[in-house]
């Protein structure tokens, strides 16, 4: 009898939606340290070191270069920080070849994203 | 009567019901997936949809500040309607001079559809200093002739004896509209909530000439002004207006009930 | 504790027996003040957004009105502008006229589901519900979609009707000088049929059973018992959903301040939204007020014509109240 008003569909509905919104936005703050992390690979799949690597931000207002940074020895690279849902990111390395611009689109802004498939340049040219 | 066949009133019935149902699915089509106005012909089913045109929407708008604006003027209309429809409608209960007077003012304000009243209405907010607030987007709605009339309704299907035997206890007034027969009214009381929401909720004039802030905007007035912004056809926009037709949607198939009664009763009554 | 002793000294009066008449008198002014009191905020409210605004509407009208200056008198300065030297008001005052007269293609419309909605079909609930979903969504998303659906390239509507071969090539319906006011009028009617729908149910759900039992054992066709039983008995709802029609010529404001902005032109302009643009973005509020004195008659004159046609009486809004 005393929790009967919680079986009120609009209790339910929007204490479902309550609820929704709360376990989102506890996600959100776990995984929003706006981390990119990835590796650059050359055309024969080998890790290239010395690319640069550029990021650009793109909203329905906005596109500009957010950050360039270039990989270590073993071809990895990663951003810290950035504050974007839709970005871009590009690759390249005089003599070896280009990747992208290539659009990644995220669920919330700073959203860390690894890269699970490496950035893989290509020659000039070749695409 | 002759039990006939039922599937020619299906097929029919079908067939509406997906004539009004396709723009429904075609916005939320275009919200999930865009359009490219450059590839012909356009994809009836969604493909590839993502649910990323949100996520743009989200951070391109101050969306939570449109829907707390909004949600802020619908509370201070349905608890006004409430208890001030309550109050008008139990007061024509009871016998006073100037009552038929005053049923017959109610009853020819309602011929007064609001938008004929628009520009003197405009000015005096403005002289009340209400201009670009809540109250004031809130003023005009704040008690509705229809509800008073189904709340006189159902005050007058409680039985009288139970209202004199309050009375000759000494219960003062006020304390027998709320204590004793507002409990009684519970439908009167969902069916003003309802109408006075949903009418708040998709009030647009009214907010557009009074609203000058962008930071006062409610949802209706923010998806026009985006609609202004980004004139093209992104699927944001049609996310914008997914997002914005969810709430009043949900509210409406909870309350399908007392919203009908309502609006039928406020057409019969008057 | 404190409650108790206020209250105290009241309950001692009531009970005093010899001031009964007294009494009595005081109690009928304090129920007197009690009820106004309670009708007075509703008052208020009517008092300040319908009442009085009515009657300014008619004196702006009848002056030369700006908001840093004061007023003077113009007489009907504005009145001969509005019939005598503004095409566009002419042009939006038919329109508003077309647009009130789409309404009773709508009800008869919405008159076909509420017959078909009213059989003892199962699930003819849901029917209903989905037919209605439509009124009480906001009327400016409304028209967000609707210009969405007519989209010259990849609108739907478009492309249903070159799919169908009726047109070769897309349409720019709202852009169109003589489509663009069908286009909105079928948005429009789009959103209120099922409030149509509802009322015309209500009065058919309110005419007894045994009407048409009687009828068809005195061999009448299913057309006839509509002509002779059902039209005739739903009269006050037909009147009613007439008096919605016109109405929603004025709600229409949002659907169409979306869709089209009252263009191409004045094509798609009612008086509603050449008002608005007239007072608050022309700031000619003095014109913009006989304007709406002129669109207000144009109401009570549509509405007093429809009651007349429903048989004289106020149909369910006089047996109701």
């Amino acid at each position: 009898m005393r929790w009967r008003w919680l079986r009120n569909r609009f209790v339910v509905t929007f204490g479902g939606a309550a609820l929704l919104t709360a376990v989102w936005n506890v996600y959100i703050a776990y995984h929003d340290d706006g981390i990119i992390a990835g590796q650059v690979v050359g055309p024969d799949g080998a890790a290239v070191s010395g690319a640069t690597v550029r990021l650009s931000e793109k909203t329905l207002l906005v596109s500009q270069t957010r950050g360039q940074t270039t990989t270590d020895a073993d071809g990895r690279f990663e951003f810290k920080g950035h504050r974007m849902h839709r970005l871009y990111l590009e690759a390249d390395k005089d003599g070896v070849g280009r990747y992208g611009p290539r659009e990644y689109r995220l669920y919330f802004n700073g959203e860390n994203l690894v890269l699970g498939k490496p950035l893989q340049l290509s020659a000039p040219g070749a695409s | 009567m002759v039990k006939r066949q039922h599937w020619p009133i299906h097929l029919a019935l079908g067939i509406i019901s997906a004539l009004m149902l396709v723009p429904f699915y075609w916005v939320l089509k275009t919200s999930l997936t865009g359009e490219n106005i450059f590839v012909y012909p356009p994809a009836i089913l969604p493909q590839d949809p993502n649910p990323f045109y949100f996520v743009d929407v989200w951070y391109a708008i101050p969306f939570l500040r449109y829907l707390i604006n909004s949600v802020i003027v619908s509370v201070i209309v349905v608890v006004a309607n409430v208890f001030f429809n309550a109050m008008a409608g139990y007061a024509l209960t009871r016998d006073f001079p100037g009552k038929a007077a005053t049923i017959m003012l109610f009853l020819s304000c309602m011929m007064i559809p609001f938008q004929v009243t628009i520009i003197p209405a405009y000015l005096i907010t403005a002289k009340l200093g209400l201009l670009n607030s809540y109250f004031g987007m809130a003023l005009p709605l704040m008690s509705t002739i229809v509800c008073i009339f189904v709340f006189k309704a159902a005050f007058e299907a409680i039985p009288k004896s139970l209202v004199e035997a309050a009375r000759i206890d000494g219960v003062p007034d006020w304390m027998i509209v709320f204590r004793i027969i507002m409990p009684l009214t519970k439908p009167a009381i969902a069916t003003n909530i309802i109408l006075a929401f949903i009418w708040s909720w998709n009030s647009f004039l009214w907010p557009l000439v009074v609203v000058r802030d962008v930071d006062m905007q409610t949802l209706p007035l923010g998806l026009s002004r985006f609609l202004s912004v980004v004139e093209d056809t992104t699927g944001a926009l049609y996310a914008f207006c997914v997002m914005v037709l969810v709430p009043g949607l949900v509210i409406f198939l909870l309350a399908q009930k007392e919203f009908i009664t309502g609006l039928t009763s406020g057409a019969t009554k008057g | 504790m404190a409650a108790g002793t206020a209250s105290a000294p009241a309950l001692d009066q009531r009970r005093r027996p010899p001031a009964k008449t007294p009494f009595f008198a005081r109690r009928r002014t304090r129920d007197l003040t009690l009820i106004w009191l309670f009708l007075l905020p509703s008052l208020v409210i009517f008092a300040l957004y319908r009442i009085i605004p009515l009657g300014w509407n008619v004196l702006l009208s009848l002056e030369f009105w700006s908001p840093y200056k004061p007023a003077r008198f113009a007489g009907l300065y504005h009145y001969q502008e509005m019939l005598f030297y503004d095409d566009a008001f002419w042009k939006v005052f038919w329109n508003t006229i077309i647009f009130m007269a789409s309404a009773p293609v709508g009800i008869a419309l919405a008159l076909g589901v509420a017959l078909l909605v009213n059989t003892r079909v199962p699930g003819r609930g849901v029917y209903r519900t989905i037919v209605f979903m439509s009124y009480p969504v906001m009327t400016v998303a409304v028209g967000i979609i609707w210009q969405w659906l007519y989209n010259e390239k990849v609108g739907l509507i478009n492309y249903a009707l070159i799919s169908l071969g009726v047109i070769n090539r897309g349409i720019p319906f709202l852009q169109d000088f003589d489509l663009a006011l069908p286009a909105v009028i079928l948005a429009s009617i789009w959103q209120v049929i099922g409030f149509y729908m509802i009322i015309l149910l209500t009065g058919l759900q309110s005419i007894p059973p045994n009407l048409y039992e009687a009828a068809s054992i005195d061999g009448a066709s299913a057309a006839q018992s509509f002509w002779r039983i059902t039209l005739p008995l739903i009269r006050p709802s037909l009147f009613l959903c007439f008096v919605v029609g016109i109405i929603n010529s004025f709600t229409a404001f949002d659907l169409i301040f979306v869709m089209t902005g009252g263009g191409p032109g004045h094509a798609t302009d009612l008086l509603v939204t050449y008002i608005y643009s007239s007072a608050f973005k022309l700031s000619k509020f003095d014109y913009a007020a006989a304007m709406t004195v002129a669109n207000f008659l144009l109401f009570l004159g549509l509405a007093f014509v429809a009651n007349r046609l429903a048989g004289g009486e106020a149909g369910a809004i006089k047996r109701g109240a």
